[in-house]
């Protein structure tokens, strides 16, 4: 049975095409793309705004129906929201009438926790994530960054087998950006659950991935893919002067730059 | 919305600050009250704008007969049934018309129609319908406050962020999951808001109710007084009416100022 479940791909996409119809027309978001994530698989995906990366996400959480050709989980064709899928969005998404432990709470009550071990894990998660003394804190009152702690730590609540991450750092300012980055890694290190990233950010993608997936914008397609064999653990702060890691960004951009011709 | 939930932060007795405003109220009412006095004495004839000490006695005759107790708990009645009628239809169609948007669109023309209506026009048909007892009244009041709660439903839903519901449906979470966990709590303060609203509105129904036609209540003591040129009396029946809007103004404040309370 092991057996069975390691040799098949975690997340697979079959000639996925996505198409939205608009005013203007039709517009092909993601034109018949492939792509296999394994089991425990740090995956980038790097390319321009509008090229479909978001959209591949949306897809793969059912929040979005394909056009043609299929995304399956764990073999299975997503049609609807599949169980064990965790979404970050940019944006925070956190209910601004909820406190922080309350947020956080949304995750284990959709995972179908005992109401008798909430409170002992929501408090392990908010440890985790740094914001000890905050629990009873509105969102309104915290910054960008502490928000996004409080969405991550609602992810991790719900305990997915697959991270869907669509530019979860992305609207933060550049350090924070960093410390999350090495934040997520460790927590990844721990559990070695699948991540999907979706980000513009090629160094962070670099630092944080075992694969980078480097998309094409409208029609979204994928035009490279480069292996990252750095170290880990890795920490994405010393990493940023690494010759290796330098060579790497430089060789994602030379492709991206390509690609816009 | 905003601007309404500083006003009512204005009761607030715990402060220093909150003290100081409370005396401030009641200094503005007594110098009111002592300029009323005075050109009641000596510049205006009393029988026109009467004398807060007039209607002090008479208030105080009316506590002493019975019939203040009367007339208020007729009023009140009949506002409070026609609020509550009205919030709970409202909400609930409010929520249906959110949620059936074409059939909405159908009848919205018809629904505005209806909302910019005088609503005091249906007065004598109501009168017709239900008689001149508590039913007539109730659905005066009733008519008044029901389209604030149906549009600011609507509104509260309209503005409703949609990200959260996206979150919580990749998350698997049930349609009434979702509902109690984000379309409640989003659309209460919009409730709470149209409650404010609709207080001054139910008693608006009901005393034009009571104007139109009836045996008790403040709108017809005021309406008996006037027809025996009696101002005192139609001043006793205003002063009370103040009085009953500022207390269910203060309960509705402070009911839902822990609603909103995140908000600050």
């Amino acid at each position: 049975m092991a057996a069975i479940q390691a040799s098949v791909p975690k997340m697979q996409v079959d000639n996925l095409s996505v198409v939205f119809s608009g005013i203007a027309g039709e517009v092909t978001a993601i034109g018949n793309m492939s792509l296999d994530i394994a089991q425990g698989e740090f995956v980038a995906i790097v390319g321009p705004s509008g090229c479909g990366k978001s959209t591949l996400l949306k897809v793969a959480s059912g929040l979005v129906a394909a056009h043609s050709g299929t995304v399956k989980i764990d073999g299975n064709v997503v049609d609807g929201p599949p169980p064990g899928v965790g979404f970050m969005f940019q944006r925070d998404t956190l209910l601004p009438w909820a406190t922080v432990a309350d947020n956080i709470a949304v995750g284990c009550e959709l995972a179908g926790l005992e109401r008798s071990k909430r409170p002992a894990r929501i408090a392990e998660l908010i440890d985790l994530v740094h914001l000890k003394g905050f629990e009873s804190h509105h969102p309104g009152a915290l910054s960008g960054g502490m928000r996004q702690r409080v969405s991550l730590a609602r992810l991790l609540a719900y305990e997915p087998d697959i991270y869907l991450m669509d530019e979860p750092f992305g609207a933060l300012d550049y350090q924070t950006k960093i410390v999350m980055g090495r934040e997520l890694l460790r927590i990844w290190e721990a559990h070695r659950r699948s991540i999907v990233f979706v980000t513009h950010d090629i160094e962070e993608a670099v630092a944080l991935a075992d694969r980078v997936i480097v998309m094409s914008p409208r029609p979204g397609r994928i035009v490279a893919e480069h292996a990252i064999n750095l170290p880990r653990p890795r920490d994405p702060r010393a990493l940023r002067g690494d010759p290796e890691f330098g060579a790497l960004c430089r060789a994602i951009w030379a492709g991206l730059s390509i690609s816009e011709q | 919305m905003q601007a309404r939930d500083s006003a009512v932060r204005s009761p607030i007795f715990r402060s220093r600050a909150g003290t100081w405003l409370l005396g401030q109220q009641i200094l503005l009412l007594i110098v009111i009250l002592l300029i009323w006095e005075a050109a009641g004495a000596w510049l205006v004839d009393p029988f026109w704008s009467s004398r807060p000490s007039l209607i002090a006695e008479r208030l105080w005759i009316l506590a002493g007969t019975g019939d203040l107790w009367l007339h208020v708990s007729t009023t009140v009645s009949e506002a409070g049934i026609g609020l509550a009628m009205g919030c709970v239809i409202g909400v609930a169609l409010g929520l249906l018309m959110a949620r059936f948007t074409k059939a909405t669109r159908v009848a919205e023309p018809l629904f505005m129609g209806l909302y910019s209506l005088p609503r005091v026009a249906l007065a004598p048909l109501f009168v017709l319908w239900f008689g001149i007892g508590l039913l007539a009244k109730v659905m005066m009041s009733f008519s008044m406050v029901v389209f604030v709660f149906v549009l600011n439903v609507l509104e509260g839903i309209r503005s409703l962020d949609r990200d959260p519901i996206d979150l919580m449906r990749t998350m698997r979470a049930s349609p009434a999951y979702i509902a109690r966990r984000v379309l409640l709590p989003a659309v209460l303060p919009w409730i709470a808001a149209a409650f404010r609203i609709a207080v001054g509105l139910s008693l608006i129904g009901a005393v034009v109710g009571e104007l139109i036609g009836s045996s008790s209540g403040l709108g017809w003591y005021i309406e008996r007084s006037a027809g025996q040129l009696d101002t005192t009396g139609v001043f006793a029946g205003i002063i009370t009416l103040l009085v009953l809007a500022m207390v269910a103004n203060l309960i509705v404040s402070l009911a839902f100022k822990k609603l909103t309370g995140w908000r600050q």
